[in-house]
């Protein structure tokens, strides 16, 4: 049998000792669109992170097609959210876009033709040729993120992590997003998609990954996006665990 | 002397003539090559939000300066550069330390170490000054390292200076796609595996690096303003980082040419010529830079009113055309009536019109080009077409709807305006019972 594009085991993840996502044990079959839905704080970024490698676990481990993710980081695109960027940053949308192939190009190598032709089509596809030598400033929320998943489009990887690539997005966008998230997936790409509306999650994908610092439930959309499943994943049971997660941290930094 | 005359004695100089000669050419070589190597690395310095880094190191290496000279025993400058190097990488080290284990903020961890770091300068030099005569003999001209004076410069100072900068302009050059990632989206360098503490580090010690090797120049306190503003005017020019790079380091080197000038000719001290100069520079851009200048946002502002202005003329013409007046040549009477202002006033806009392609004022008539017709019917139809959609999207009365709509007219392109249509299912008369012109063809000109 062949590695799962991400198998998750047992983890544990903490901010400045404080655990926020309690023994998360996953895999993500081939080929699947999952939608991550939790409440605010639920863990949703720091899962997507941890998957990535960007953060420090405490317990457990991640493995991206049975390797460790530093092995298979050219396999693996991630788009983070766009807020995290300097948009005032002086370069274009199209230097933007062609960031996407500097994992493939490793360190010395300068971008060639081909690569331009990559980031060219990618530009394409969202819809945003017509802006490639714009300052990125000068886009709007919605532009923005189209270029963002056209410099994931450009890195060509066969998963993708995308932190909430709806958040404040016009209806354009939204339309081009989901006709690219369709498309990736009749291509057998694994795409795993921080989403928070409830409204549209069951429509937009495939599988639903319910999440509040622990796992509520993974599968087919259509078996767990059910009252029960949702009422556990936003209902008040779970205050428990950030108490707990609370005492930990007083306790290890010495606080009281 | 007067003016004309040390001008002509600085050039004169330059091309060889004279006593100082050989120290002009330094000082200016010197300047220039600070101002170049400054203004690169500054780029990549202040986008990563380093610039008190420069300032801190500036302060931090006296230290070293003046441990550097108690161990040679003189002011040999390899020794100088040595001491002060490490010192400024010891305090890069403690800032970073302080940050990071603890819950003190970088700013405050930054203000820390300068001041520690200066003080224990100012300490070792008056303990210098007073360590017998054999020391204190030699230290004389230890204090061009604190306020800079580049008619000092040797030789070997300009080669450190030319080394740093094929040093820094090698490592940025190699690595110039990877530290712009860095800076600009560190998750998504990080998320590809690149070594973005390494970069930092790298930038640290290269900001050093430079800083050593411009002291001389302008001095602990005043070595900051290359790395900052030369950048900060480019950052303000232009767009695109490689531009920013290559404008920054003219400036900088210009900014050195000119300290050294003004120097020569006023006797005002390089280091404080240089900073005013490069501020004289960020001026400039502050007000006319293309897009970011305050003068260049004036004026597409008042572009943008004149344009509001015409086209005001124009849907009040329209109005007039609806009502079965005269619409290709409109006295100016009938337009002020529809606009409910006095003739003189209308007059005076409609003089605006002049040179818009709409049309113009001739014998006390608005004449309308066809372009102008054809632009007046767009306007009205994108402003009926609002009214529609406030009223019925957004539930507001029909009393309510105009003002919007008299604003936003003058905004509406091709593609909102299909919207609209689309949404509204493609209405014939506004709110206000009045057709809406037929969309045809574009009429978006000016």
């Amino acid at each position: 049998m062949t590695a799962p594009p991400i198998e998750i085991h047992d983890l544990t993840v903490s901010y400045d000792q404080k655990p926020v996502l309690w023994n998360i044990d996953i895999e993500i079959p081939e080929g699947a669109l999952v939608g991550i839905i939790g409440p605010n704080g639920a863990g949703k970024s720091t899962l997507l992170k941890s998957v990535m490698g960007l953060l420090d676990l405490s317990s457990g481990w991640v493995k991206i097609y049975g390797e460790p993710i530093e092995r298979q980081r050219a396999t693996v695109g991630y788009i983070p959210q766009r807020e995290e960027v300097d948009w005032d940053f002086p370069i274009t949308v199209s230097d933007l876009v062609l960031m996407g192939r500097y994992g493939h190009l490793g360190l010395l190598r300068r971008p060639a033709a081909a690569d331009r032709e990559i980031a060219a089509q990618a530009l394409e596809k969202v819809g945003m040729t017509a802006f490639a030598d714009r300052q990125i400033s000068n886009l709007s929320g919605g532009q923005q993120q189209r270029i963002f998943l056209a410099r994931a489009l450009a890195q060509e990887s066969r998963v993708y992590l995308m932190d909430e690539p709806f958040a404040g997005v016009d209806a354009t966008t939204e339309k081009t997003i989901v006709k690219l998230l369709e498309q990736m997936r009749s291509e057998k790409r694994t795409l795993l998609v921080v989403h928070h509306d409830l409204q549209t999650a069951s429509e937009y994908f495939d599988h639903l990954l319910l999440l509040n610092r622990r796992l509520v439930a993974f599968g087919p959309t259509g078996e767990v996006f059910t009252e029960d499943l949702l009422r556990k994943t936003y209902g008040g049971h779970l205050t428990v665990l950030s108490q707990a997660g609370e005492a930990i941290r007083q306790s290890k930094s010495g606080k009281k | 002397m007067s003016f004309v005359e040390l001008t002509g004695e600085f050039f004169s100089s330059l091309l060889g003539h004279g006593d100082a000669a050989q120290a002009t050419i330094n000082a200016v070589l010197g300047a220039c090559l600070a101002g170049l190597t400054c203004g690169v690395l500054g780029s990549f310095i202040t986008l990563r939000r380093m610039s008190l880094f420069a300032d801190m190191l500036g302060h931090a290496v006296l230290p070293g300066v003046a441990a550097g000279f108690i161990i040679a025993g003189s002011k040999s400058t390899p020794a100088l550069l040595l001491g002060s190097l490490a010192a400024g990488l010891l305090a890069a080290l403690l800032t970073r330390a302080i940050s990071s284990h603890s819950r003190i903020k970088e700013d405050a961890s930054l203000g820390i170490t300068l001041s520690l770091f200066y003080a224990v300068g100012i300490w070792l030099l008056s303990w210098i000054t007073r360590a017998g005569p054999e020391l204190s003999s030699q230290a004389s001209g230890l204090n061009h390292y604190l306020f800079g004076n580049p008619a000092i410069i040797q030789v070997i100072d300009l080669v450190f200076l030319a080394s740093a900068a094929v040093v820094i302009g090698a490592v940025l050059g190699l690595f110039f796609k990877e530290v712009s990632a860095s800076i600009f989206d560190p998750s998504f360098a990080d998320s590809i595996g690149l070594p973005r503490n390494l970069f930092d580090n790298l930038l640290l010690i290269l900001l050093t690096l430079v800083i050593v090797v411009s002291l001389k120049i302008l001095g602990v306190i005043l070595v900051a303003a290359l790395l900052v503003i030369p950048p900060a005017t480019a950052y303000l020019l232009t767009d695109k980082l490689k531009r920013m790079v290559l404008l920054s380091a003219a400036l900088g080197a210009l900014a050195g040419f000119g300290g050294v000038y003004l120097d020569f000719v006023f006797g005002i001290g390089v280091g404080p010529a240089i900073v005013c100069l490069s501020f004289l520079g960020l001026m400039g851009a502050f007000l006319g830079a293309p897009h970011h200048g305050i003068l260049g946002r004036y004026l597409s502002h008042r572009k943008l009113a004149l344009k509001t202005l015409r086209e005001n003329l124009l849907t009040s013409a329209w109005r007039i055309g609806e009502r079965g007046g005269e619409l290709l040549a409109i006295p100016i009477g009938d337009l002020a009536n529809e606009r409910g202002e006095e003739p003189s006033a209308t007059r005076l806009l409609a003089r605006h019109m002049n040179g818009s392609g709409w049309g113009r004022l001739e014998n006390d008539r608005l004449i309308l080009t066809s372009l102008g017709q054809e632009r007046a019917r767009t306007l009205m139809r994108g402003h009926r077409l609002w009214e529609i959609f406030l009223q019925r999207e957004a539930s507001l009365a029909p009393d309510h709807v105009h003002a919007g709509a008299e604003e936003i007219e003058h905004f509406l392109d091709a593609e909102t305006v299909r919207e609209l249509e689309e949404l509204l299912d493609n209405p014939e008369t506004d709110p206000h019972g009045k057709a809406i012109p037929p969309g045809s063809g574009e009429g978006e000109t000016r």
